[in-house]
């Protein structure tokens, strides 16, 4: 028998399933309790795909093929309670990879397709708060892997370690890439006055 | 805001670094400012852009922005298209022509379902193997299930009931016959 | 011999839409699966649909083989978890070799199920009366 571990309780509301519960049935290949999964997870890992990506439509395909691949190699995920930083690590790769498959015909005009796209993307056009709409465009002119760090961090609350871990550098380097995103980003955020 | 990237750590122009301003925006919020930040423009305006920075961020963080609503489908019905084939299958008796057999994991749900049903049981891992025939024809299996209790409700009274329970499970949902079935108490909970 | 080809490849189609409505209105039997028949993606069917030039889809989740005028026929089933799944994959051979001879007069040799899941959910809803 082990512990109790720490990490349910949180999770726990009424009626519905733990975590490691859902993810050891969902290895058996319970497809049922990996849609309670899916349910829980899918909004978290979209919100971070659409501001990696800046486009509604490639961060609903991306957490798609997450969630699938997830799936695939479920059997492959050793401890149980390290889903969501798997899940996390599988976003931000699947992202990151997207952006630097689109980058050739990015690179020509960055500035303008950047914010051509923001400003059309639906998820952007409905955002109300000024300052928000700022600092979203501004997230996008920052280098993906900076955005990627500052996002996990400031927006996730993940780890400096985990970060590390997803992006497979040092805590350091991850400390840098953030300082210089929030560098970046208060340059552009105009103070109320 | 004046900021120059190209020393170490961001250095704004009275020589203060931007990080320095970042971790002491509370302090100065909560009025416990040095003489240089109560005089400095440099450090007055990067605190301004860094507060507005922190305030669209916790805009960001609170957005719940969600997918559209047929995505949990989308998903579903791919991965439903990609029911893993790792657990074998196990045979079940019939007298018709044409061979039965029912996946390792449709037996693991239906047992897991019979767990759950027990008040402070959850069920977790479940596999299932053959372990042979019975006199009768039909197919020994056995299990092994793991199980989260609820802490009030543990005694070892109540792995015996839910033995039981699995094993009318085995034969009444399934028509298998239950040869061993190994009990794991994986965790423990309070709800 | 040839003709007789032709005749088969026309047939398994609707031998397998019989067989599939017939299983599918055994109560119980939730669906059919798809996706899992000999492992072919949708891909693959639709690239097998195009090469035969099929009109309409290959039922999903049956197999059907000819061989000497007679059928063994292959069903992937998800059940609802209320019925007992022996007895209730026996009664969908019975029907399926039924339906098919009945209506085709093709003789059926064998009824292969595979069970591939079962919905215990479902269960909760049939018992109170939802669906």
């Amino acid at each position: 028998m082990t512990a109790r571990s720490v990490e349910q309780s949180d999770q726990v509301t009424e009626g519905s399933l733990d975590d490691l519960t859902l993810v050891s049935r969902a290895r058996d290949g319970d497809t049922r309790a990996y849609e309670q999964l899916v349910r829980r997870y899918q909004g978290q890992m979209y919100r971070l795909a659409v501001r990696m990506l800046g486009s509604a439509s490639d961060a609903e395909d991306a957490v798609q093929d997450v969630f699938l691949s997830v799936w695939r190699k479920l059997d492959q995920l050793n401890d149980d309670a390290a889903f969501v930083g798997w899940l996390y690590r599988s976003t931000t790769n699947r992202c990151l990879n997207l952006i630097r498959a689109r980058k050739p015909s990015a690179d020509v005009d960055l500035e303008s397709t950047e914010s051509a796209a923001g400003y059309t993307d639906p998820v952007r056009a409905a955002e109300v708060g000024a300052q928000l709409t700022a600092l979203a465009a501004a997230l996008l002119k920052l280098t993906a892997e900076q955005r990627t760090c500052w996002l996990l961090r400031e927006v996730h609350g993940r780890s400096y370690d985990e970060i590390a871990g997803i992006v497979e550098s040092s805590t350091a380097s991850v400390r840098g890439r953030i300082a210089r995103a929030r560098a970046q980003l208060a340059e552009v955020m105009q103070p109320w006055q | 805001m004046a900021v120059d990237q190209s020393r170490s750590g961001y250095q704004l122009d009275c020589g203060r670094s931007l990080e320095e301003v970042w971790a002491r925006l509370d302090e100065v919020q909560a009025g416990h400012a040095d003489e240089h930040e109560l005089g400095c423009a440099h450090c007055s305006t990067a605190r301004g852009s860094l507060l507005a920075l922190r305030e669209a961020t916790a805009e960001l963080r609170a957005d719940r922005t969600e997918p559209s609503l047929d995505l949990v489908d989308r998903i579903m019905s791919a991965v439903r298209a990609n029911v893993r084939r790792s657990g074998a299958m196990v045979e079940l008796r019939t007298d018709e022509p044409g061979r039965v057999e029912v996946s390792e994991q449709a037996v693991a749900a239906v047992l897991r379902y019979a767990a759950d049903a027990f008040d402070g049981v959850r069920a977790r891992r479940c596999r299932v193997r053959t372990a042979g025939r019975a006199p009768d024809g039909a197919t020994l299996i056995d299990v092994e299930l793991a199980v989260a209790v609820r802490y009030a409700a543990y005694e070892p009274a109540v792995l015996d009931r839910l033995r039981e329970r699995v094993q009318v499970a085995c034969t009444s949902r399934l028509g298998l016959r239950l040869n061993q079935l190994e009990l794991i108490v994986d965790d423990i909970y309070d709800v | 011999m040839n003709a007789a080809r032709v005749d088969w490849v026309v047939a398994e189609p609707v031998i397998a839409s019989i067989a599939a409505d017939a299983a599918s209105r055994t109560p119980g039997v939730l669906r059919l699966q798809p996706g899992l028949a000999g492992l072919v993606g949708s891909v693959g069917r639709m690239a097998r649909q195009r090469v035969r030039g099929l009109s309409s889809a290959p039922r999903e989740g049956v197999t059907v083989e000819l061989t000497d005028g007679a059928a063994d026929i292959h069903l992937y089933l998800t059940l609802a978890g209320f019925a007992p799944a022996q007895q209730l994959a026996a009664a969908v051979q019975r029907a399926v070799a039924g339906a098919v001879h009945e209506d085709t007069g093709v003789v059926v040799r064998s009824v292969a199920i595979t069970i591939i899941d079962i919905d215990t959910e479902d269960d909760e809803l049939d018992q109170q009366g939802v669906r």
